[in-house]
């Protein structure tokens, strides 16, 4: 293998492509990346059994082949390369040399046949949808999913398609996140459920991609691709709670607010509040009376006042205050409806004038 | 029947030799023989990266060594399997960052598909001396469904664990194999089913529905006694399903033979595959359920505590997990560990208070049962029907109310205390021997206690 390319683009690429390649003591030809250089470019491949990740990087091709290093060095060495923009990248007695104008190096490798191939995804169903909506769509709900995985279904994020609309949806089993998006509907896609690590590292790999990107999926697989990158994870067996039927359809008690003025008294509550993190909502639509409240054995209790529009029956409830304040990043919108469903029933979070995103909370018990 | 384990362990041995050690663990771990066709070996791998890996790097390899037990296989397929082994040891750390006070969204967790609710699988499942014989025979039943036991027949009271156990069945099946329509339904529904068919002429529809199933578990069928129409299309179902070897569980609160009103012709069906019961748990088990329960809330409680509900809870497992929910969630409100006294005022809230029968009454209800006048169980008369009669209330003031030999010894007409010890042996033996009397003393026990048969040794007399 002989080839050279830009070294930014390649930086990037490597660091792209280094997180996913992990210390793997049981098989370490994993912890490397696998750089091909064929056509006219460079791709580079990491895995670690559960997600595959290819990036691509244009580049001069003199001679077609292939080397697996290990990704941290490569990347630790990159890193430092300072001015010069042109990297070369030879394959010298199955060790990886790297050279510029100034430095040269020669990387120990690992012999490239042994490194993992990456699964293609036997397409059964796929989608086209711009990069940005699926980056958003699992930043808006992630933060729900269950972080361990005793529920491997719902420590994920779930994605499907129904009447037009892109969905993402998590939950831990006490709160809900949804979050939808308007597409094209001439897809074949229905749904699928993939792993919340992997969801989040897809996000991070297509932060910055912009246009277009093709989803594929089958029963086992799906991947995401555009140009320059092909990601794919493997996705949960299982079946995805049918949530819709628990949101509720009506509400007893509405309360309107802004956003910052909610977040700020929730912070401040949760100083004072216990080991579970509680905040009393105290509501008395008749009164104009809203008030949220913590209390702490050890530390002290606080009692915050807040201006709002409320409607409807009596509320006295505790919340987890962490819980809010999660949703409430995932809104963008300047004010926020609560809509409650009787004592101790689940509450929904709206921003207001934004349909997009339902956030779903059960109360604690007092 | 080729023992597929078998084969695939000889050729591992083999493949292992030929493979590192990294190689051999990351790629051929979990991954086994699904199924054997026309000289196709079909192996079962965890992902799509070891289903890719192993078709091009080592088919040759696993095909010599499969060649060398089977010479006749002629190619090996991958399939993707899907969570072989869901992760579970370390999860309870994860689990306890989720405060237990916050309230769970309900679950509407039961699958449109096939009715049953994931939540039940045999993970949850504790057995113990009480349950292993319907546990056994589920796990035959799982292993060749519609062949082993079939039907099964699952009976016991309410709140041991039938439902979890037959929906568990049912979700293994589904998981097993994916290709498999098992359904769950209970017979209310089924009644209302089909009465609602009836009425609307769709009969034919209902019939066809399931039928198309491969397995079917229906729960609680004492409640189609006296429903003859429901019976009948029970009995046309049952038979479809039987004849084309397809599996059906049952579930009930008593044997086919005690479900009143229900046809010769389905009773005798009932009976005609496995019938096993589920008993009260005994203290080992409900201990060991009271444990796991904690475990998966991710709670603590004091051993005495624990050994304090396992002893004086008796009826049903539900009611267990009633309890011990309760003195969590009363040790959170109060945010202190509870001690035994005050779970022994919770218990006293929570749990229905026994009935106090006095001697009298017990002695009444037997001559009643006994057809004879309750005088003559007082009175010094040998005569061979009271005598009975009069022994059996003697053990059972002595087995279920703890009363000494003395006392009811005065009680039933001033008799000497040898003579009600010789009643009590006397039945005791006679029950080993006559399946006759141990049913009549259990109908006389229903009767006393309730219709479910509710014994308590803790039970006093006034």
């Amino acid at each position: 293998m002989k080839a050279e390319c830009i070294k930014d683009k390649l930086k990037e690429a490597v660091f792209q492509v280094g997180k996913i390649s992990a210390k793997n003591l049981s098989l370490p030809i994993l912890e490397s990346i696998l750089i091909e250089a064929k056509g006219s470019e460079i791709i580079l491949k990491a895995t670690n059994l559960d997600i595959g990740l290819e990036v691509k990087v244009p580049a001069k091709v003199e001679k077609a082949g292939s080397v697996a290093v290990p990704g941290y060095i490569l990347a630790g060495f990159i890193q430092m390369l300072e001015s010069d923009n042109v990297v070369k990248l030879e394959a010298i007695n199955n060790n990886l040399s790297v050279s510029t104008k100034k430095n040269s190096t020669l990387i120990k490798s690992f012999p490239a046949d042994e490194f993992p191939l990456i699964p293609r995804v036997e397409k059964e169903e796929s989608l086209t949808v711009e990069a940005s909506k699926i980056v958003s769509g699992i930043r808006a709900v992630s933060f729900a999913a269950l972080g361990s995985d005793i529920k491997p279904e719902i420590s994920s994020v779930y994605i499907y398609v129904d009447n037009g609309s892109l969905y993402f949806v998590s939950t831990d089993s006490s709160r809900l996140a949804e979050k939808k998006f308007d597409v094209k509907a001439d897809s074949d896609f229905s749904s699928s459920i993939i792993p919340i690590k992997n969801a989040t590292e897809l996000v991070r790999i297509m932060e910055n991609v912009t246009g277009n990107v093709l989803l594929e999926f089958n029963k086992n697989q799906m991947s995401v691709s555009a140009p320059n990158f092909y990601f794919t994870s493997r996705v949960v067996g299982g079946i995805f709670p049918d949530y819709r039927q628990i949101i509720p359809k009506d509400k007893k008690t509405e309360v309107v607010v802004l956003k910052q003025e909610l977040v700020d008294s929730i912070k401040l509550s949760s100083i004072f509040s216990d080991k579970f993190n509680q905040v009393t909502f105290k509501i008395i639509p008749s009164d104009s009376f809203f008030e949220i409240s913590s209390r702490n054995q050890d530390k002290g209790e606080s009692v915050t006042k807040i201006e709002a529009t409320l409607e409807g029956e009596d509320i006295d409830m505790s919340f987890n205050s962490r819980f809010i304040l999660d949703c409430l990043n995932s809104i963008k919108e300047d004010s926020v409806s609560i809509a409650f469903n009787g004592h101790q029933r689940p509450v929904i979070i709206k921003g207001i004038g934004d349909e997009s995103f339902t956030y779903l909370l059960m109360p604690m018990i007092k | 029947m080729t023992d597929h384990k078998k084969i695939w362990e000889d050729a591992l041995l083999e493949i292992e030799m030929g493979v590192s050690r990294a190689n051999f663990s990351t790629w051929f771990k979990n991954t086994y023989i699904s199924k054997q066709e026309d000289g196709t070996i079909y192996i079962n791998v965890p992902s799509a990266f070891v289903k890719d890996w192993l078709q091009n790097k080592y088919h040759k390899l696993i095909l010599k060594a499969l060649r060398d037990t089977l010479p006749d296989t002629r190619g090996v397929e991958y399939i993707i399997q899907k969570d072989i082994q869901p992760p579970k040891e370390h999860a309870g750390e994860l689990e306890q960052k989720i405060p237990s006070a916050q309230l769970r969204l309900n679950e509407p967790y039961v699958s449109r598909d096939d009715n049953l609710n994931p939540r039940y699988i045999f993970d949850g499942f504790i057995v113990g001396p009480f349950n292993e014989l319907a546990y056994a025979a589920a796990q035959a039943v799982i292993k060749n469904p519609g062949a082993t036991y079939n039907p099964l027949y699952i009976y016991g009271g309410t709140g041991l664990g039938k439902t979890h156990l037959i929906q568990a069945i049912g979700n293994h099946i589904k998981k097993s194999k994916p290709n498999a329509k098992v359904y769950y339904l209970a017979s209310e529904r089924y009644v209302t089913e089909i009465v609602n068919s009836i009425t609307n002429n769709t009969i034919n529809i209902t019939k066809e529905k399931y039928k198309k199933y491969d397995a079917l578990i229906i729960d609680d069928v004492q409640f189609f006694s006296k429903k003859d129409k429901v019976q009948e299309e029970m009995f046309h179902l049952f038979n479809d399903f039987y004849n084309n070897n397809k599996q059906i569980i049952f579930s009930s609160d008593k044997p086919p033979k005690y479900i009143q009103d229900l046809e010769e012709r389905l009773r005798s069906r009932f009976e005609g595959g496995m019938i096993v019961d589920i008993s009260k748990p005994e203290y080992e088990s409900k201990m060991a359920i009271l444990n796991h329960k904690l475990k998966t809330l991710n709670y603590s409680l004091p051993a005495e505590i624990l050994d304090f509900i396992a002893s004086s809870v008796q009826e049903s497992i539900r009611e267990l997990e009633g309890i011990l929910n309760a003195v969590i969630c009363q040790s959170q409100l109060k945010n202190k560990e509870l001690t035994v006294n005050d779970v022994k005022t919770l218990l006293k809230n929570n749990s229905k208070q026994q009935k106090s029968l006095s001697i009298k009454d017990i002695v009444r209800i037997i001559a009643e049962f006994y057809n004879i006048e309750e005088k003559h169980l007082y009175e010094k008369t040998r005569k061979r029907e009271v005598v009975k009669p009069r022994q059996i209330a003697m053990y059972i003031l002595r087995e279920n109310f703890n009363s000494s030999y003395p006392q009811i010894g005065e009680k039933l007409g001033g008799r000497d205390h040898t003579t009600v010890i010789h009643a009590c042996e006397k039945i005791k033996e006679d029950i080993k021997k006559s399946d006759n009397l141990m049913r009549e003393i259990e109908q006389i026990k229903s009767l006393l206690f309730g219709p479910e048969n509710k014994i308590s040794s803790s039970a006093g007399v006034v």
